[in-house]
């Protein structure tokens, strides 16, 4: 089965000589919106999340009482042993993870928001594309750094240790990676959709949660 | 036949419910759980597994996709790979759990077992992504629904209305990825099972 993105990317008038390259034009265009340096396309925001929290080896984080239950159980799919305090604290668009590791890079979880200009420096910045978010593909993340490591480390974590511009026989694989990355046809979704982007007026926050740190879930967190 | 469309779902979830259902009665496995890949798919199936007894070394073949021994990795559990060809599936020794990506097939199913089935490139349902476990325990299906999709239980809507989560994984299958699964049934799109020259994963240094 063929679906018809890459193919309408073609049409439009995009080169594509790999599909491959709708990820690369998807975050060029992220990039170039945002602000960021780097953009690394991944399956959801979750998994944006938990390759951050990965990366940084994350030890202990604070969120909000009022935000999505997958937050707190990527914190402990990345480490049974990383805390988590909920705060009872409000926010709006995004807010911080208030990550403890040895590493002084914040995570920012952006997924309601997806705005001109919205990259904030030093961080790792997760964005959404559910959806019911504001760039809606149906399923997928990115995540948005200025940090040179961490962008190269997260390309490859993303992609089960793999360099997408390889042949897994030609790869030469020298880290642990995760199934998280996001197919080349929705990243021509990406693009598809985001070529039609008009940022609306954007007010989602903390009210529009329940609040999770009260499920029996996280009673142990 | 004539499946509906999303936008015909008066909630797009019970298209993923539909999808499952028929993946139950093409394989002859009672239950069905749709995840967004193999890799996934076996990796809850090991969680299921772990969640009281600890795991045992398995064995993996030489010869598959480079993800199969990462999710053990990342599951602290250990592995064997061993010298041995397969066709279509492979089962992980000595568990019940079945690499299935490369099968899909009436009436593939093993009473007993967790076989994970793959809808991604060059699969024998080639949606583009996704996965499914097939199975015929009721507790470990009940389980394994909720952890596929962040502990949520799909028949409470919207999800802030659920007031009990167990903690789940966000591996959920996406219901425009099933109604391309479920056309591509109907219309007989599945290639048959096949073999797939993997590198030997001997070669590849995981650190």
């Amino acid at each position: 089965m063929n679906r018809p993105e890459l193919s309408e990317l073609t049409s439009r008038g995009y080169t594509i000589n790999d599909p491959w390259d709708a990820i690369g034009i998807f975050e060029s265009k992220i990039c170039k919106y945002t602000g960021a340096k780097h953009a690394i396309a991944v399956d959801s925001c979750s998994s944006a999340l938990f390759l951050s929290m990965k990366y940084l080896d994350v030890r202990a984080i604070s969120i909000p009482n009022q935000t999505y239950i997958s937050v707190p159980m990527m914190a402990k799919m990345h480490s049974s042993t990383c805390k988590v305090n909920f705060c009872d604290t409000t926010w709006k668009k995004w807010y911080s993870l208030n990550p403890i590791s040895d590493n002084d890079l914040d995570i920012i979880d952006c997924a309601v928001t997806l705005e001109k200009n919205m990259y904030q420096r030093n961080s790792l910045q997760c964005i959404s594309f559910q959806h019911r978010k504001p760039l809606k593909i149906g399923k997928g993340g990115m995540i948005l750094t200025d940090d040179d490591d961490a962008s190269e480390w997260l390309r490859k974590a993303s992609y089960d240790g793999r360099d997408r511009t390889k042949l897994f026989k030609d790869d030469v694989i020298d880290m642990i990676g995760y199934h998280m990355y996001m197919t080349p046809e929705d990243g021509a979704r990406g693009v598809l959709l985001f070529d039609e982007y008009t940022a609306q007026r954007n007010e989602i926050g903390s009210i529009d949660y329940p609040n999770i740190s009260k499920f029996t879930a996280f009673k142990d967190f | 036949m004539k499946l509906k469309t999303l936008s015909e779902y008066k909630e797009p979830f019970d298209a993923i419910l539909d999808f499952e259902g028929m993946l139950s009665e093409y394989t002859g496995a009672p239950y069905v759980v749709s995840t967004d890949s193999c890799t996934h798919a076996i990796e809850l199936c090991f969680r299921y597994l772990m969640r009281n007894t600890p795991i045992k070394p398995v064995t993996i073949p030489h010869r598959t996709y480079l993800s199969v021994p990462m999710v053990f990795h990342k599951l602290n559990i250990q592995y064997n790979i061993i010298d041995t060809e397969w066709h279509g599936e492979y089962n992980f020794g000595f568990t019940n759990v079945w690499d299935s990506a490369r099968k899909l097939s009436n009436g593939m199913y093993r009473n007993g077992q967790m076989q994970c089935l793959s809808f991604g490139m060059t699969k024998p349902l080639e949606i583009g992504r996704g996965g499914a476990i097939l199975l015929d325990d009721i507790t470990a299906f009940k389980w394994l629904k909720l952890a596929s999709y962040d502990g949520r239980d799909l028949s409470c809507l919207p999800w802030e209305t659920q007031t009990n989560f167990n903690v789940g994984y966000h591996y959920m299958m996406r219901p425009e990825e099933c109604i391309d699964g479920m056309n591509a049934m109907l219309t007989n799109n599945i290639s048959n099972e096949h073999t797939h020259k993997y590198p030997d994963i001997n070669d590849i240094n995981i650190q």
